[in-house]
């Protein structure tokens, strides 16, 4: 590794190396989790969890693109975060996993087992970064439309990564030496990867109308504007829920289901946090601008519920009403934190509004516990909607929040 | 009476603190806000609108006070800022056709007549449009009203030569009505010089001059705008 690519591999903002260190974790346990219980087909989770470094680095390349380095260091660089590291990272993890598992007597998946799990992780990276590749690539020649690759992507994460349905072992021994051969190819071709898709592109409303003008002025044309998107992401979710349901027939959908449910309050979130200082400048005081906005996310929030409960009805599963609660109150809890913290921040705050919320999202679905953990989320809530208030009318970060957009690429979006 | 009246403000925003100001602006001014970066031009701004409310001090825009007949000023008021993000819309029209909802005094010719000169099509996604495209946006937005105020932070950041003079032609036709106050901040000096007639220097948060230009180039003669402010935030002047 050349002194150049060794500088931008390490370009690694100490927040997102904090985020890493906690996706190797949660992978160190899934790993000793799956040796001591091998059920089903090899674990390639953690595989997924790490490649995700290959993405976030995107927003990085305007920058270095402007340094005295060569596009074959960039792309080795690129290459070293999205397939090499991980390579390295995983193969550790599951040494460390074996170890600890021989060292407490569980060892119980075969040595066999093991190294198709770890080639099968690394597989997975390699997949991803193909997918970072072809996504802008499909993006130039079918537009919007390009957003559809999703879906076939999406079977193929759910066939590789939780299906019960067959064994996958035939199929990683043909993947792990074509996905090895792909490495290689990969780290031979620097220099001419094609630059990367900006993240906000799938979250931004498209503007393909608006030419004449409507006749119902305000809060309606930011809701038309949006349409779309959501309408997208609605689509999305009710695939992504039945087809995980088809592969995995035991999963209980309506146990963790409910997070595919957050993704339309994902984008509402982003949108109005970029749209902040356009709304305060209009003539509302704080107090009906919150609300405007609070009732707007709810809104948005419940009909992606509405439509995550039909959802459930085709997959034959059942989600108690009251545990409803949780997701629906889900975008009170984010907005805010993006609102004080930014947007980078605020995707943790993503995963920690999750993880605050689950415990009592669990508990509202036992008949017993349910009305405590529904007085405790609609304390939230209404604690939220307070801090929302509060960021609006008297905070000042809520109009400096730097909108999630990297640098555009001429001619690339 | 005055367009703005600032009385012992002062915000704190972590190491830096803006204030205490003590400002008036006059109604029928052309007031050139300057200051280097950093020196809290956008923060005083925002306080006008509303946005981060000040740790002390009285601040009336328009005869009223801020924050709490915020709706009645901005209302009456126009903003202009860099920093304004339309994406959520996806294209100028629905930006356009969003904010309009809220302004009753909205005039839909005078808009179109603005796209046009500003070479602004309605159907661009705004996440396409360049930089000075998207203050062209705003300052079409803040021009289609009636407003009593202009406030525009830096507008004329990243605008062509012809919008420049556009934008210089628009906001001396906005003053020939009665009352009309417009609040420039900006760093071009040559332009402000010619077209305010107040100016206001602010440096680490402080304001260290305000009042007619005319007296203020006049004391300093024969010094120009940029020379005086460049003598003042040195000190020397």
């Amino acid at each position: 590794m050349s002194g150049a690519v060794l500088r931008l591999v390490r370009d690694i903002p100490p927040l997102m190396a904090a985020y890493l260190l906690f996706q190797a974790v949660l992978g160190l346990i899934l790993d000793f989790s799956w040796i001591t219980h091998p059920y089903g087909n090899p674990m390639l989770m953690p595989g997924v969890l790490l490649a995700i470094n290959g993405s976030v680095i995107a927003p990085k390349l305007p920058v270095w693109r402007m340094l005295p380095v060569t596009a074959r260091d960039i792309d080795r660089a690129r290459w070293w975060h999205s397939v090499g590291i991980p390579f390295v990272l995983l193969g550790f993890l599951m040494a460390a996993s074996v170890l600890i598992a021989m060292a407490l007597g569980t060892r119980n998946a075969s040595w066999r087992d093991i190294g198709l799990s770890w080639g099968g992780q690394c597989a997975v990276c390699v997949i991803m970064a193909l997918v970072w590749m072809v996504m802008p690539l499909a993006r130039r020649k079918w537009g919007r439309w390009s957003g559809l690759i999703v879906l076939p992507l999406l079977l193929l994460y759910f066939r590789l990564l939780v299906s019960e349905r067959g064994d996958l072992r035939p199929s990683l021994e043909m993947a792990i030496p074509a996905a090895i051969l792909a490495a290689i190819l990969l780290y031979a071709l620097a220099g001419r990867w094609p630059l990367p898709q900006s993240s906000a592109i799938w979250a931004t409303p498209s503007g393909a109308a608006g030419k004449a003008p409507s006749r119902f002025p305000g809060w309606p044309v930011l809701l038309r504007a949006n349409l779309g998107v959501w309408l997208w992401l609605w689509s999305l979710m009710a695939f992504g829920c039945l087809a995980l349901k088809y592969f995995m027939p035991s999963f209980d959908l309506a146990l963790f289901g409910w997070i595919f449910g957050l993704m339309s309050a994902q984008v509402a979130v982003i949108n109005l946090t970029t749209g902040m200082r356009v709304f305060r400048a209009l003539p509302l005081s704080g107090a009906r601008l919150s609300f405007v906005l609070v009732l707007l996310l709810v809104c948005v929030q419940g009909l992606s519920l509405s439509l995550f409960r039909l959802v459930l009805e085709i997959a034959g599963d059942t989600m108690p009403a009251p545990a409803f609660l949780a997701p629906l109150i889900f975008p009170l809890l984010y907005f805010p934190a993006a609102l004080r913290f930014g947007m980078r921040v605020a995707q943790f705050g993503y995963a920690l509004a999750i993880i605050v919320l689950a415990p009592l999202q669990l508990m509202s679905r036992d008949t017993g516990t349910a009305p405590g953990a529904m007085t405790g989320l609609l304390l939230i809530a209404a604690l939220s909607s307070l801090w929302i208030w509060r960021e609006i009318a008297h905070g000042h970060h809520a109009y400096r929040v730097q909108p999630l957009v990297p640098a555009r690429w001429r001619g690339a979006d | 009476m005055n367009a703005i009246a600032l009385k012992g403000v002062e915000r704190r925003l972590g190491d830096f603190v803006l204030g205490p100001l003590d400002l008036t602006v006059p109604r029928g001014a052309v007031l050139a806000f300057v200051g280097p970066n950093g020196a809290g031009k956008t923060t005083t701004l925002d306080l006008l609108m509303g946005m981060g409310s000040a740790d002390r001090g009285e601040i009336a825009v328009l005869g009223k006070h801020m924050p709490r007949d915020q709706v009645a000023i901005k209302s009456k008021v126009a903003y202009v800022s860099p920093d304004l993000n339309f994406t959520p819309w996806g294209s100028v029209g629905r930006a356009l056709d969003f904010v309009r909802g809220f302004y009753p005094d909205w005039d839909v010719t005078r808009c179109d007549r603005l796209l046009e000169e500003f070479s602004v099509a309605r159907k661009e996604r705004v996440a396409a449009l360049s930089f000075g495209a998207r203050i062209k946006l705003s300052l079409v937005m803040a021009l289609s009203r009636d407003a009593e105020l202009l406030l525009l932070d830096e507008p004329t950041v990243g605008l062509d030569v012809n919008a420049r003079l556009l934008l210089f032609r628009e906001i001396r036709d906005f003053v020939k009505r009665a009352d009309r106050t417009v609040v420039i901040s900006s760093h071009q000096l040559s332009d402000l010089e010619k077209l305010a007639d107040h100016v206001a220097i602010l440096n680490k948060g402080k304001l260290i001059a305000a009042g007619p230009m005319a007296e203020l180039v006049e004391r300093h003669a024969p010094k120009s705008l940029e020379e005086i402010f460049v003598g003042l935030i040195a000190g020397g002047a």
